[in-house]
């Protein structure tokens, strides 16, 4: 996602420690619902997507 | 400080407080040039009665944070730790004194002692998240991580704005205030909300949760007069904390402050031992008290560099951007130690079982094969990687999400309030070297 010269990425970091990143808003939710599924599945259903946005930084990225 | 690099210039003292107040181009020469020269490098601190490793690059720091079964933090997380016990007894509760003074401790059961001991505020059934490791670590981070839980912190963002412009409402255009205590004091202020403190007793608790903060580091230079003020300010408040939560428990503790939460929280079948649960009140405080640094590092830099900031006032989107790189040029704890629990290599190194570790972020937050001129401040900056200021892995700052939200509010409001500020006399820099903060920041905002 651009802005004027500069592209944005999305980057969060799990409470565990690790971190992710997307390319898009849809991105980091699916990378974030992966990563919970795999890691976190008793935590999987406690997350919305307006959750996950909300910790997700909206970042100058590559 | 030792040399050892063809440039001639001194490598860091890493555990002398001085070396911080140099001014930071020479100070990050020295660390510059022992990265590029020594990456993985032994070290000596003087007056220590051991050595230690330090890590001066972005990869090898990461792989530590990110193995936390071969790098333990049981055994010390500040390079203070390390200290001759006999150096820094004053510092530490009597029950540490005690065990220290009994001797036949082995070099790391001897830090673990001290850095148990200054967490602890005298209390020896104290258990920290800062100095345990998995599992014990993740249940007792999963407790933490349920008070501060991100739909919490989402909840918060209205109030952070109201407590915001109630303090930014107060700025007198063109009168020198001081930044730290004015601006600053915001999230101590939410702090206490969140925790439940009376409004009566924020003040003090704010000053009891300050000296607190400055316990975390042991120095053998402190001042005793000062550490002996430092110690009885910790002492009166484990005691508040201890009365909180047994008001709360008092109560039912069905509240939604973070003091009630903490004090229903179960772990290994029961209610969370006392130590435990002043552990996490202690956890929130240095969240407020760290973010205090994070929002006087931004204003300093933004103050130092106009241009930066005439790009946030058109470019708001770029403030949680703003935060990242404040985060990546003045990281809030210099330093961070491990202790190895196998002989491991790293960047061609033996690191031998039981050696200490002591992974440099101002190092590898600039560490040239991560970030393009590293030693720019640009608010534009591409994170492609994380720096490493709030840490990495398991034990990153749990309190990362509110700091960085609160910041970022903040700094939208104040942005749009006073689209220009300047230093009005020089910072007052924390002569610390474990933490980075200013005790002052004069600054005049524009009309």
């Amino acid at each position: 996602m651009s802005s004027g010269d500069l592209t944005f990425h999305y980057v969060l970091d799990c409470p565990c420690g690790t971190t992710l990143s997307g390319a898009s808003e849809d991105e980091i939710v699916d990378v974030a619902f992966a990563h919970l599924r795999e890691a976190h599945p008793d935590m999987a259903d406690d997350y919305q997507r307006e959750h996950i946005l909300f910790m997700a930084r909206r970042l100058v990225g590559p | 400080m030792t040399t050892g690099d063809v440039t001639n210039v001194q490598w860091p003292a890493w555990e002398d407080a001085t070396f911080y107040m140099q001014e930071p181009p020479e100070m990050y020469a020295s660390i510059s040039a022992q990265r590029r020269a020594a990456p993985v490098h032994w070290y000596e601190p003087s007056g220590y009665p051991t050595g230690l490793w330090v890590l001066s690059k972005w990869e090898h720091e990461r792989f530590v944070g990110s193995h936390p079964e071969l790098f333990s933090s049981q055994y010390g997380f500040a390079i203070g730790d390390a200290s001759d016990p006999s150096t820094v007894m004053h510092q530490l509760p009597e029950w540490a004194q005690e065990k220290l003074r009994e001797g036949n401790l082995s070099p790391a059961e001897t830090r673990r002692t001290i850095a148990h001991g200054k967490l602890s505020m005298g209390d020896p059934k104290f258990e920290s998240l800062m100095i345990s490791d998995p599992p014990r670590h993740g249940q007792i981070r999963n407790i933490m991580m349920k008070a501060l839980r991100p739909s919490l912190v989402r909840s918060l963002r209205p109030r952070i704005a109201e407590i915001a412009d109630e303090f930014i409402a107060e700025l007198e255009p063109g009168a020198e205030v001081d930044f730290v205590t004015t601006v600053g004091r915001i999230p101590a202020v939410l702090m206490t909300e969140l925790i439940g403190v009376p409004r009566e007793t924020r003040e003090r608790f704010i000053e009891m949760a300050s000296a607190q903060m400055q316990a975390i580091t042991i120095d053998p230079n402190r001042d005793p007069a000062e550490a002996k003020r430092i110690n009885g300010l910790v002492e009166e408040f484990h005691t508040y904390c201890e009365e909180l939560l047994a008001d709360r428990r008092a109560r039912g503790a069905d509240g939604d402050d973070l003091a009630s939460i903490v004090a229903r929280s179960e772990y290994d079948g029961g209610l969370v031992p006392q130590g435990m649960a002043i552990s996490f009140i202690h956890t929130f405080v240095n969240a407020g008290e760290t973010t205090r640094s994070l929002l006087s590092f931004v204003a300093k830099a933004l103050a130092e560099h106009p241009d930066q900031r005439r790009l946030l006032v058109e470019r708001p989107e770029l403030v949680s951007n703003a935060v990242e790189e404040t985060l990546r040029c003045y990281p809030l704890n210099w330093s961070g130690c491990r202790t190895a629990t196998q002989d491991t290599e790293l960047g061609g190194t033996l690191i031998k079982k039981d050696d200490y570790l002591l992974m440099a972020y101002a190092s590898a937050n600039r560490d040239e094969d991560v970030w393009d001129r590293p030693d720019d401040y640009d608010v534009t900056r591409s994170f492609g990687k994380d720096h490493q200021s709030f840490g990495y892995g398991e034990h990153s700052c749990p309190g990362a999400l509110l700091a960085r939200t609160d910041s970022t509010i903040i700094f939208e409001r104040l942005l749009s309030r006073f689209p220009d500020w300047e230093l009005a006399g020089a910072p007052q820099r924390w002569a610390n070297p474990f933490l980075q903060g200013l005790g002052t920041l004069p600054v005049r905002f524009g009309s």
